[in-house]
């Protein structure tokens, strides 16, 4: 009884694990950034003229240029197995196939940007989370249309139902909060705040926890304690009962599952070794990627931390989690290599239980997993780029949604590929697509530990402090999101590489210690190219207009001087200046930073070069104690307020 | 041992046929009651048997048939450490006991017997019925420990056999054993398996030694602990006249157990053990030699016999613990020279019962082996290759094989070896020699990834020098080229990714033992040009091959040290193509002594290893593989059947090398694998394997079976060897060159250097096994700089200077050596938390030393390293378990600038102790009145000046070699008489009782594990000395504790090859001729050895036993003390050392 309990939610919501952010979805919304005015002033290097800025149209174009990928994301099965869902995260349908002869029964457009998906106990609905309109698409299953769309908090990715079906749960990556649905009323009930970056949640098998794995830490860059954490929710109460910490670093958590007895959560996340230089990249001194098994009953019992990886072979972005039908097995998909690890859980559960003596700590063991037992192996996902994946409650097998390959592969529960059901995607990759695709792959890396998306996940940044060489050893940088990196030359904080297109080449070289093909680079620069920013949904009506705070604030942003350094349109004029926030451990010293962009400033904290301030009013106070990065100490707190408001509808 | 002349295939048979008459005709189904034929001669009724067997008489002479009544053991084809005893009993009383019979008749009047086959540890009997007239046989059974174990087990585990509770004998997956039929119990673990809370490590010794005067017999005590011991309680019992205590000891966490006395002793031991849960458990006994009672619970678990013969080192008890407490008492006979311990280990096991039936005494059918000589044979080509391009080297003309090398040695390598191709690949594929004519020698072809080129060494026929350069053609033999030009030899070389040229180069240096110049890897354009040098070493990088990774895997001797305190050692380890992030793969753990080399990547990501004898003059041996995701935990054995030592079932394998996978890129990925094979199995050991024999031909091999599959090409009185299979190969990752071109700098950087794999609590007093520095000690870094010996220089030969390092307590590794000469590059502090960022100069041979607050070494780097130019090189730990990930340490040296360790190298010191530390000697502590030639304070002899003191070697005994050192530098690295340990522990000057003197207190071993119990003295008394000499002193000890540092010429005497040989030769004379003075005689002849050795027997002994012991030790040592010299050295002994009446 049991285990059939924990089939429908391993399959209908803890399987379901995607990521939204590190998705690029190219979409953004109707309400465009200011609309260019003027090419930004003394632009030292050739700039793009700032038309180039992604309007509406341009995100549309780039629409079209997708060329109608499908991109499986997520999977949920039906109860009894016999229909799997598939969201389509850039062709923004739900496809159902039928499980038992593999064919595609049919497609169901959605919202924008569809990732997570669950379905009702009676198989009669299947809720969509719609990631870039902020709503959850309600679809009936027999009429193949959506029934309703309620709106939720911004970007939900990850959703989780409650076992008899009458909540359900969306994590909302850009508001920090996970929202509670009531669906028989089809309405937000409220909202649970969590931590930042919230990705995917799983639901005991009660029904009385909820998991929440988040891909952000709350810390500022410059704390080298800085994590995330798996946030655990008490359902009936509707807060966070405890904040799970792993004994090494949390970040980019993706996927979780609970375990059918409901003791303890399987989150799995990155690993970055960001206080020291990535100047290696062997015996995972960058990125180790791990698995982490959260006790739930007990709140203080400790998180155990395994990694995934081995000696000599990253396991690279890890994402989806599923437990097998009669839950000996745990199967994480990693984007990165186009695997699939299957984990024997009870063998794990003896290896926590008997540390061997002399052993470094197991969340810093890269042979713990793979001893002569065979805790782990590692099959192919019959695909490039898995995401979701999810085990059939019919037969066990596993169902993985590869995102570059358009299909759903189907492995046998033992992880052999049995067969690949194709989602009729385009068979070419046009160039952005390809770029797209060599971005998350980190399987051309050395050993496959990192690909792109490792520090700049969906394009973007972790927020994390990196000490790369080409400024100097010791001098750690906040990761800058790649977005428009193209139109706000030079990059890097100190501007050490002329443009984005050559810190794209290093990148490759000197972080994934390989020479990309001519052909391979230009992809990825064209990809890099077009990823349009993506409008805040914060401070902002539906019809994109500002709201009142964030209106005031716009008026405070040009009386404290901001503009001055960060004018419109892309609130920057490309130029280093010395604001005053040098610290001893930065040189040379006499070289300022470059000015970033604020465009995205909404989702890219922490800020400043090295990413000393967790919120943007952090910026404004305690990191400008002398005015030098705008006049900001005269400014009262409601005016400090309106501007942050205004900098976050950017 | 004897050998047999049996066809292969009955090798693992072993009958015993108990013979009534006829041993030659089958048996008659005759029933127990059939009567003896009236021919028979006569014998007593089945229905008495016989209570004592009866002598055979001869066979009479019959007319048809010999009638021998009796037994005998068909012993041909015995695989000899199958069984090791075989006695018949009949009843409790043993009739004979066959051990040194085997093959020879037993006659036996009929009856029923108990035949027990002993496994050294254990027995198994059963019965036969000896009936008149009738052919009885020994029922056995063949055990293949293959099918035995569930298909995951790993396969290197050893797989202990059990019978009942009784350990019979220990073997490998793939390997075999004959059996008595009847159930049998095979078990493992593995390792991580083991319950650390469950580890016992010590046991105590209670109880007083008997009077020891013969072997004790204790299978015939009567033991019974009739009580439970309980904590504090001594009980007292008696057995006969004797009186024995024995006393509970609780089971103590850790320590071994080191006896006070010498000699056999019984131990009476006895312990709780608190088992978590309830079920199997192993026990171990290390060195416990002469037997074994054991009690569980009041109850006798198991009995091993005293057995001189064999000795049986390791006992285990199978116990089935209940949960809780269990009181273990165990009875054992010891007899070691120095210590023995006993170590007690918990393990948790797998079992597996299987059982064993009489399969009629046949052998298993053998595998029927491919003929040997190439011939019409139409065995079908290899699939998936177009042919093979390998090497040949014709015999010699005498017949031997004439191609054993040391792989880092140019002047072993084979004269007249050349390059053949064969296609398609097999046995009558067309044969092309590719190189014969132009090339006097061309070997270690590699091919290209696109499979049309091969680049190989080789030098030229026509050339005038000898050297061999690296070539390149087609694999047609068109096209060729030279491809390196105006090189030192050049060896080894391998395609790269890059398209650059992979290649070993002899140096101009001599390596650490002054063998040879050691080759380093280096890379070229493919044109020869843009040499760049990526190893640096002392000591020879050979053998490189690309992984699928993208790293350069190569074999490289460490000779400064390695994990098992071995001075030097064969470790494969890892480079990137431009020789950055230098890192240990595998090989660096036991065994050791096992050269390890010619590895290959196959497509299933093996690493396939040929692993030899640590005499590493014959590169063929078994084949192990690692996998790389974890290499240092995944060795597997692919020929069990290859011994090294004792009988080797099996040939010799080489130069693997992998195939296609059949099923393409995308397919499951199996791994074929091609090798080269010298069939034959013998009983020598590897080292010395008759070079006649070998017979190398290439094959297939076969992972089945873990034997050489089907054979590609044998060709005769040619040794066929370094296969490569040609086809298209998959590309490895390319990784970039990131050397920064014109930086003459690198960074090296350690996050912690308290995280170590080294075992925290560790009794060994070895320098290299020194316990991980305790959180917070780190105080600063010692860079140095190792360099080679040039040519010209006479000072090293022979290497014996480490003979005296290591045999003195606690040098040896470490680079506890002379041999390495150093100078300190720089000095670094470190951070409060230990962590530090160096900048070092680029493409030098250096090594760390972690230093405490007095500056002296806690721990030193175990290999040379180096950082290329640019590169920026981050450790973990320091000696951090190489499966350990960084945690993510928020590390102090993260937060500046690396530390400039940049002495240019005219200015870089070295402490040399002629130059150095002998005037300080002289000035402060050799006076007369000191520790001068009169006065030897101490005992200690520190005179001054030059006087040249030969140093023999205690290890080689009579073998002349020796150094030669100053009085003072002897008195300072030899242990003196009656002192546990040297003054001074070379590269660890806080554990040097000198420095401890120079400071006036103790610096090293806070703890109660210091050997040396006295407390330090503060020396010279009164009058310390300047701070700056005391530093000299702990960097001469750090360094090494050299006599020579000083690199190339230097005026002081030293090592002078003429001179040391003169010395040497008149030490020879001096000891050839016999000593007229009686106590000169001694101190030569005895005393050298035995003070050495701190054994003072003979202070013990009555002066009647001094004859004989004199007489037999000379006669084990061949005739040592001259026949004249005799009765004067038993006098002097008598007189004055040993002990009066």
């Amino acid at each position: 009884m049991i285990g059939r309990r924990w089939i429908r939610l391993a399959g209908a919501v803890a399987g379901v694990v995607l990521p939204a952010a590190c998705l690029t979805v190219l979409v953004a919304a109707e309400a465009p950034p200011t609309p260019p005015a003027k090419p930004a002033p003394k632009q030292p290097v050739a700039a793009k003229p700032a038309a180039a800025i992604r309007t509406t149209d341009h995100v549309r174009a780039a629409n079209a240029k997708r060329g109608g990928y499908k991109s499986p994301i997520c999977i949920a099965f039906a109860p009894g197995g016999g229909v799997a869902y598939v969201t389509c995260h850039t062709a923004d349908v739900l496809v159902g196939i039928d499980a038992k002869s593999g064919k595609v029964i049919g497609q169901v457009p959605v919202g924008r940007a569809p990732t997570g998906v669950a379905v009702a106990p009676d198989g009669k609905t299947v809720y969509v989370a719609n990631t870039l309109d902020h709503t959850v698409s309600v679809v009936d299953a027999a009429a193949r249309k959506v029934v309703a769309t309620v709106p939720c908090g911004y970007e939900p990715t990850g959703v989780a139902l409650a076992r008899d079906g009458k909540r359900l749960y969306t994590a909302n990556f850009i508001s920090d909060d996970v929202s509670v649905i009531d669906t028989a009323a089809r309405k937000e009930v409220t909202r649970i705040a969590v931590g930042k970056g919230p990705t995917y949640l799983a639901l005991a098998p009660d029904g009385k926890r909820l998991v929440v794995n988040h891909m952000f830490s709350r810390q500022p860059a410059t704390d080298p304690q800085q994590t995330a954490y798996v946030a655990v929710i008490d359902t009936a109460a509707g807060k966070v009962v405890a904040e799970k910490r792993s004994p090494g670093t949390m970040l980019l958590g993706m996927g979780v599952a609970v375990t059918p007895d409901g003791a303890h959560a399987l989150a799995v996340h990155s690993r970055p070794n960001f206080n020291v230089t990535p100047s290696q990249l062997n015996q995972g001194w960058v990125h180790t990627n791990a698995l982490s098994v959260v006790p739930l009953a007990d709140p203080k019992a400790p998180v155990r931390t395994v990694l995934l990886d081995n000696v000599s072979s990253g396991a690279a972005n890890p994402h989806g989690v599923a437990v097998a039908k009669d839950t000996s097995k745990l199967y994480v998909s990693h984007r990165g290599i186009h695997q699939v690890s299957v984990v024997d859980l009870g063998r794990l559960k003896y290896l926590l239980a008997h540390p061997a003596p002399n052993d470094p700590p197991t969340h810093v063991n890269l042979g713990l997993l793979w001893r002569e037992g065979k805790t782990v192996r590692r099959v192919w996902s019959g695909g490039k780029g898995p995401n979701g994946l999810a085990v059939s409650p019919a037969d066990g097998s596993v169902w993985v949604a590869n995102y570059f390959s358009d299909n759903v592969a189907v492995l046998n529960a033992a992880g052999v590929l049995k067969t690949r059901i194709d989602l009729g995607g385009p068979k070419e990759m046009t160039v952005e697509r390809r770029g797209e695709f060599l971005f998350h792959d980190a399987a051309h890396c050395f050993q496959q530990w990192v690909s792109c998306t490792s520090c700049h996940p969906g394009t973007r940044a972790d927020g994390v402090n990196w000490d790369l060489l080409n400024d100097g050893i010791s001098n750690h940088k906040n990761a800058k999101s790649l977005v428009g990196a193209h139109l706000t030359p030079p990059s890097m904080a100190l501007g050490v590489r002329a443009s984005m297109e050559v810190a794209a080449e290093k990148g490759f070289l000197f972080i994934q210690f390989i020479v990309p093909e001519p052909d391979e680079l230009k992809a990825v620069q064209a990809y890099l190219r077009s990823v349009p920013f993506r409008p805040s949904p914060l401070h902002r009506a539906k019809d994109g207009r500002l709201d009142e705070s964030a209106t005031r604030g716009k008026q405070v942003f040009a009386k404290a001087g901001c503009a001055m350094c960060h004018p419109a349109p892309l609130y920057t004029t490309c130029e280093s200046y010395d604001v005053g926030t040098f610290v001893p451990r930065d040189y040379p010293q006499s070289k300022p930073f470059d000015t970033p962009a604020l465009l995205e400033v909404y989702r890219t904290a922490p800020y400043l070069h090295d990413g000393r301030a967790a919120t943007l009013d952090e910026v404004l106070t305690v990191c400008n104690p002398e005015d030098r990065h705008g006049r900001t100490s005269h400014l009262s707190k409601q005016d400090r307020a309106d501007l942050v408001a205004f900098l976050e509808s950017l | 041992m004897k050998r047999f002349t049996q066809p292969m295939g009955a090798v693992l048979a072993l009958a015993i046929i108990v013979a009534g008459v006829f041993a030659a005709e089958p048996a008659p189904k005759a029933g127990p009651k059939t009567s003896a034929p009236k021919a028979r001669p006569p014998a007593k009724p089945q229905s008495k048997p016989a209570t004592k067997p009866k002598p055979a008489p001869k066979p009479a002479p019959q007319p048809k048939k010999p009638v021998t009544p009796g037994i005998f053991i068909h012993g041909a084809g015995l695989k000899p450490h199958s069984w090791k005893t075989f006695a018949v009993y009949q009843g409790s009383r043993c009739i004979n006991n066959w051990r040194a019979r085997l093959g020879r008749p037993l006659n036996l009047a009929p009856g029923e017997y108990e035949v027990r086959v002993g496994f050294g540890s254990g027995w198994v009997a059963t019965k036969v019925q000896v009936r008149p007239n009738a052919v009885a046989r020994v029922p056995t059974g063949l055990l293949r420990f293959r099918d035995v174990l569930p298909p995951d087990a790993p396969g290197a585990v050893p797989q202990k056999l059990y019978h009942g509770h009784t350990y019979l004998a220990t073997r490998y997956r793939g390997e075999t054993c004959r059996l008595p039929p009847g159930e049998y119990t095979v078990r493992y673990h593995a390792p991580s398996d083991m319950d650390p809370s469950t580890v016992l490590r010590a046991w105590h010794q209670v109880g007083p030694f008997p009077p020891k005067r013969k072997p004790p017999q204790i299978l015939d005590d009567v033991w019974p602990p009739e009580q439970a011991p309980k904590p504090g309680l001594k009980a007292a019992y008696k057995v006969g006249k004797e009186e024995r205590t024995w006393q509970y000891v609780g089971a103590r966490p850790e320590g071994n157990v080191y006896p006070g006395g010498k000699g056999t002793g019984v131990f009476y031991l006895t312990t709780t053990i608190d088992a978590k849960e309830a079920g199997d458990y192993t026990l171990l006994f290390k060195q416990c030699r002469g037997g074994l009672v054991a009690w569980l619970n009041g109850k006798q678990v198991q009995r091993v016999a005293p057995d001189t013969r064999y000795r049986p080192k390791r006992v285990e008890l199978f116990l089935h613990l209940a949960k809780g407490k269990n009181v273990l008492m165990v009875k054992t006979v010891a007899s070691h020279y120095s210590s023995w311990q006993l170590r007690g280990v918990l393990t948790h096991w797998r079992t597996y019962q299987v059982a064993v039936t009489d399969d009629g005494g046949k052998p298993p059918a053998a595998k029927p082996k491919p003929p040997i000589l190439a011939g019409g044979d139409p065995t079908p080509a290899v699939p998936g290759i177009e042919g093979v391009v390998f090497c040949q080297v014709p015999n010699r003309e005498d017949g031997r094989c004439a191609m054993h090398y040391e792989q880092f040695r140019i002047v072993t390598r084979p004269s007249n070896a050349r390059i053949c191709s064969l296609a398609p690949a097999k046995p009558d594929g067309a044969f092309r020699d590719l190189t014969g004519k132009r090339f006097a020698s061309a070997m270690q072809p590699d091919l290209s990834y696109d499979g049309k080129k091969v680049v190989f060494t080789a030098r030229e026929t026509t050339k005038k020098d000898d050297t061999f350069a690296i070539y390149e053609m087609n694999v047609d033999g068109s096209g060729l080229r030279q491809v390196t030009k105006n090189l030192n030899h050049c060896l080894d070389p391998c395609y790269l990714p890059s398209g650059r040229i992979l290649f070993a180069c002899m140096q101009d240096f001599r390596d650490e033992y002054d063998r040879d110049h050691p080759p380093l890897l280096h890379s070229c354009n493919p044109d020869g040009s843009d040499v760049d040098q990526l190893t640096f070493n002392l000591s020879s990088d050979t053998a490189p091959v690309v992984l699928a990774d993208g790293r350069v895997l190569f074999t490289s001797w460490q000779h400064h040290g390695d994990h098992e305190g071995e001075a030097g050692n064969f470790a494969i380890c890892t480079v990137i193509p431009d020789g950055t992030g230098f890192n240990l793969f595998c090989g660096n753990s036991p065994p050791m002594s096992k050269t390890k080399s010619y590895c290959q990547q196959l497509t299933d990501g093996r690493v396939v290893v040929v692993e030899t004898s640590g005499h590493r003059h014959y590169n063929a041996g078994y084949l192990t593989a690692v996998h790389p995701r974890r290499p240092l935990a995944t060795r597997q054995f692919l020929t069990p059947e290859v011994q090294l030592n004792g009988t080797n079932l099996d040939g010799r394998f080489a130069s693997p090398y992998p195939l296609p996978d059949p099923d393409g890129p995308e397919g499951p990925k199996t791994g074929g694998m091609l090798c080269a094979y010298s069939p034959g199995r013998g009983t020598a050991q590897l080292y010395e394997y008759p070079f006649e024999q070998i017979h190398e031909g290439l094959y297939t091999f076969d992972f089945e079976s873990g034997r050489a599959g089907r054979l590609v090409f044998d060709a005769p009185n040619v040794q066929d060897y370094d296969p490569i299979a040609v086809t298209k190969r998959r590309v490895p990752d390319y990784v970039p060159n990131l050397v920064v071109p014109g930086a003459k700098t690198g960074v090296m950087c350690c996050v912690n250097p308290y995280l170590s794999d080294r075992p925290k609590q560790n009794n060994r007093t070895v320098v290299g096994q020194l316990p991980p520095a305790e959180p917070g000690t780190v105080k600063g870094v010692r860079v140095m700089e190792g360099f080679g010996v040039e040519d010209t220089d006479p000072r090293y030969h022979d290497g014996f200077v480490i003979d005296m390092l290591q045999m003195t307590f606690g040098a040896g590794s470490n680079g506890g050596s002379n041999f390495e000469q150093k100078r300190i590059i720089g000095y670094a502090p470190t951070e409060k938390d230990g962590s530090f960022n160096v900048e070092v100069p680029a493409d030098t041979v250096i090594s760390l030393q972690t230093l405490d607050a007095n500056g002296m070494a806690i721990e030193t780097q175990l290999t040379w390293t180096w950082v290329r130019p640019g590169e920026h090189r981050l450790c973990v730990g320091c000696h951090e378990d190489r499966e350990q990930a960084l945690p993510n340490l928020d590390c102090l040296a993260m937060h500046k600038r690396p530390v400039p360790v940049l002495t240019p190298p005219d200015k870089r010191r070295t402490v040399d102790f002629r130059r150095d530390i002998m005037p300080i000697i002289e000035k402060r502590c050799s006076m007369p009145q000191c520790h001068g030639e009169k006065t030897k304070a101490g005992g200690l002899d520190l005179r001054k000046g030059f006087e040249l003191v030969y140093h023999r070697s205690g290890y080689t005994g009579r073998k002349i070699n020796g150094a030669f050192f100053n009085r003072a530098y002897e008195s300072l690295l030899q242990a003196p008489p009656n002192r546990i340990g040297t003054l001074v522990r070379p590269c660890s000057a806080r554990h040097s009782p000198l420095i401890w003197r120079l400071y006036g207190k103790q610096l090293g071993w806070s703890d109660n594990r210091n050997p040396y119990k006295k407390p330090a003295k503060p020396m010279p008394p009164g009058k310390p000395l300047p701070e700056a000499e005391k530093k000299l002193f702990v960097e001469w000890v750090d360094l090494g504790a050299m006599w020579d540092n000083i690199p190339g010429e230097d005026p002081l005497p030293g090592f002078d090859a003429v001179e040391s040989k003169r010395m040497g030769r008149e030490a020879t004379a001096k000891l050839a001729k016999p000593i007229a003075d009686a106590e000169e005689a001694f101190k030569v002849r005895c005393f050298e050895c035995h003070d050495a050795r701190k054994n003072n027997k003979m202070k013990q002994m009555t002066p009647d036993k001094i004859p004989p012991l004199v007489t037999r030790m000379n006669a084990k040592r061949k005739g040592w003390i001259k026949p004249s010299e005799l009765q004067p050295i038993i006098q002097y002994l008598q007189q004055n050392v040993c002990r009066k009446k």
